[in-house]
């Protein structure tokens, strides 16, 4: 049972690994103005393949946390690496907000306000994945 | 529409099951890992190393690796070969005890909490020796 959840788990980061790949590089190409604006359907592909490589993620994660629960509530690189996790929940929520645009505007059309909380929301889910999974070696190496 | 939804009930879900794991963790007692041969009835059972009175450090010594991992921990010997693929913090700090006195190591990490004192006493063999 463990090992298949732990494996599991691994597939869902792989599957939300692929899902950011395909989204960070259409991002970019909007954001460079080499494609005017992202396609509804590839805009929604890449983020339900991150969305569900989240969810698979947090809820594999919860049923190998259970049973340990004592232990790594006392681990301080576990609560850090929750709270990257909420913060990705969280910003999952806010990007699901923000992405619409990219599928009816341009990105140099957009005043510096309408970029700010793009950029604010690119800077927040890179530094949660990068913090949870360096949290997670760590972890794992100590 | 339906992933906020979704991503709105996995966070509820998230901070209700982190909650509920806080609120009914266990306070940190002072209860010692030391179990007493005398009074333990696994211990008096397990009781089989060589000097008929426990383990000694040699044969301790001799388990040092992943596949017969034993460790002396505060005055009792346990065979942690099982534990090194289950350990939440990973293989490395359970392969780092077999063969040795681990009782610094453990005491370090774990001293105070009632969890690991616990689940160590499953993999209990019995008193060490001098």
């Amino acid at each position: 049972m463990h090992p298949f959840i732990v494996l599991l788990h691994v597939s869902f980061l792989c599957l939300a690994g692929v899902g950011i790949l395909i989204a960070d590089h259409a991002a970019f190409n909007w954001m460079r103005g080499k494609t005017r604006t992202i396609g509804k359907k590839a805009l929604f592909t890449a983020h339900w393949i991150v969305t569900t490589g989240l969810l698979g993620l947090i809820y594999t994660g919860l049923v190998l946390f259970w049973p340990v629960r004592d232990y790594l509530l006392t681990q301080p690189l576990f609560l850090i690496k929750m709270g990257f996790v909420a913060a990705l929940l969280i910003n999952s929520i806010v990007i699901e907000w923000l992405m619409h645009v990219a599928a009816y505007r341009p990105f140099k059309s957009l005043s510096m306000g309408q970029k700010a909380p793009l950029f604010l929301s690119g800077a927040i889910s890179t530094a949660s994945w990068a913090g949870a999974g360096l949290m997670a070696l760590l972890q794992f190496a100590f | 529409m339906f992933s906020r939804l979704l991503l709105a009930g996995t966070f509820v879900v998230f901070a209700l099951v982190m909650g509920a794991a806080y609120v009914t963790q266990p306070h940190s007692s002072p209860i010692s890992v030391r179990v007493s041969p005398a009074s333990n009835s696994t211990a008096s059972v397990a009781i089989s190393g060589t000097s008929g009175t426990g383990y000694t450090m040699t044969e301790v010594q001799q388990h040092n690796s992943a596949s017969s991992c034993w460790a002396a921990i505060n005055g009792n010997v346990y065979d942690l070969t099982n534990w090194i693929n289950q350990h939440p913090g990973g293989q490395g700090p359970i392969l780092s005890l077999c063969g040795t006195d681990g009782s610094a190591a453990f005491n370090g990490q774990h001293g105070g909490q009632a969890r690991p004192a616990s689940e160590l006493k499953n993999f209990l063999l019995g008193p060490l020796s001098s």
